[in-house]
């Protein structure tokens, strides 16, 4: 978005106007313009998540009894979970039986992924009565804010609804604008200008492959180091520009990121890295997993592999998921072990600190599994596996 | 055995190894990552072998378990509806 001019057009005009309005209105205002500006990208998704919007807030129970609850919100979140399927998973089950399935052609929906997960939350806290008193422009508000819609992060309705600010200020405004400039900071000189130049000769996973042979190990981690801190700074880049410009309308948005690469071991790792993501496997699949099964173990696995497939229905995203879950179970049973043995020595700065570089390698290795595994096959990802294993 | 906050900070520290120094009874716990999300089986372990409850599949979530005060408070209301 941030390459559209309508982008920063739509923010240009709407600001002031927002403010210029009294407080009962913004929030419609708010969500007509982002309507408006949505529809110029993706009319069709616009148009379905309007299908949705209606339907959950009009269906999403409130007071009924238990069972009726129970009923309507799993009614809610099926709907939704197909049509998310039908877009992002059933194609690439269907090329598994024909190599030019219709399903292929179909578009993937503008931020399919980011409201579908904002309408099951919303969907089962409405269902627990968690959720405060609110008009359906707030609802809808929530559901299309333009900044956050194509790439988040996942706020929950009820933080959104209390963290806004009525009453504007130059303090807002500047602290606004300078989250965007240090996001655009972040992608166009950082990340593009100041990093790209490292990846030398091999810019993409399919040179790499290529030359897999002739290439020193270190070559191979450097790449996919790289690519891991690319990532980094062009996705917080965006979240640092969604959550700037949902400041000018006085919104404060949840934090995605929090200094994910200076996280001394895997399970710090994943309370700083995409935050609003793990927030929210946390709370509707790990905990519901638990009650359950009360296997931690397997709650883990089933959180990082939806994880995984939310950002793309495929076998290198669900390993992606694996991976990730292999390296929480493991640390966390290395903690419990510890504590067991009272290794309590091992807790001490110095050692923390050697776990930095363990948890980057760990973390920077799962671009192996989203990225070569899908683009060029299981075979190809294992070899990069074990080359940068030194095998 | 009725359950306390005091049983839940003992628990906490004996079987959990938690620094509870500083945890207030509002104190997130989970969410912010000062108990791992691995300890919550042993937590509904406890209170079940503590209190007349059996901790409900739905009834897993952070609006139950996030700090001293939510857990107290799902105890007594599980505990009466027993």
């Amino acid at each position: 978005m941030i390459s559209d001019g309508h982008f920063w057009l739509t923010i240009f005009i709407s600001v002031p106007l927002y403010w210029l309005l009294p407080v009962r209105l913004r929030a419609a205002f708010l969500a007509l313009a982002s309507y408006a500006y949505l529809l110029t990208l993706d009319t069709p998704a616009v148009l379905a998540l309007t299908f949705f919007t209606a339907l959950f807030y009009v269906l999403a129970p409130r007071t009924q009894g238990p069972q009726r609850i129970r009923r309507i919100t799993s009614t809610l979140v099926f709907a939704v979970v197909t049509y998310l399927a039908y877009f992002k998973y059933l194609p690439g089950v269907a090329a598994l039986f024909d190599d030019d399935p219709v399903l292929a052609h179909a578009i993937i929906p503008l931020g399919i992924s980011y409201f579908t997960f904002k309408l099951i939350h919303y969907a089962i806290e409405r269902g627990r009565n968690k959720l405060p008193a609110h008009g359906f422009a707030d609802f809808a508000c929530y559901l299309f804010l333009f900044p956050i819609f194509t790439a988040g992060p996942i706020e929950r309705f009820e933080r959104f609804i209390a963290q806004r600010d009525t009453q504007v200020d130059t303090t807002m405004i500047s602290d606004g604008l300078t989250r965007i400039a240090h996001g655009l900071i972040k992608k166009l000189v950082i990340a593009n200008l100041l990093l790209v130049p490292f990846y030398g000769s091999v810019t993409d996973v399919s040179i790499l492959s290529e030359r897999l042979e002739e290439l020193p190990v270190y070559k191979v981690w450097g790449f996919f180091l790289l690519s891991f801190f690319y990532l980094y700074l062009d996705f917080s880049a965006y979240s640092d520009i969604a959550i700037g410009i949902s400041r000018l309308y006085g919104f404060r948005i949840v934090e995605n990121f929090k200094w994910p690469v200076l996280a001394t071991d895997i399970g710090v790792f994943w309370k700083r890295w995409h935050m609003s993501l793990s927030g929210w496997c946390q709370a509707y699949v790990y905990m519901p997993f638990i009650g359950l099964t009360r296997n931690p173990y397997l709650a883990s696995f089933a959180s990082f592999i939806v994880m995984g497939l939310w950002h793309t229905g495929s076998l290198g995203w669900a390993m992606w998921g694996v991976w990730h879950a292999t390296g929480v179970v493991a640390f966390v049973s290395w903690q419990h072990y510890k504590r067991r043995r009272k290794w309590r020595g091992l807790a001490r700065p110095g050692w923390r600190w050697l776990g930095l570089p363990i948890t980057l390698a760990y973390a920077s290795m799962a671009g192996v599994f989203s990225s070569a595994m899908d683009a060029l096959g299981p075979y190809v990802a294992l070899r990069i596996f074990a080359k940068m294993l030194g095998l | 055995m009725t359950m306390n906050a005091e049983s839940l900070l003992k628990f906490m520290v004996d079987s959990l190894d938690v620094d509870v120094s500083d945890i207030a009874l509002d104190s997130p716990l989970f969410s912010s990552g000062v108990i791992d999300s691995f300890a919550l089986v042993s937590l509904m372990t406890f209170l079940e072998s503590e209190c007349p409850m059996r901790v409900a599949p739905e009834d897993v979530n952070l609006d139950n378990f996030d700090s001293i005060e939510r857990i107290l408070a799902y105890v007594a209301r599980a505990g009466s509806s027993e």
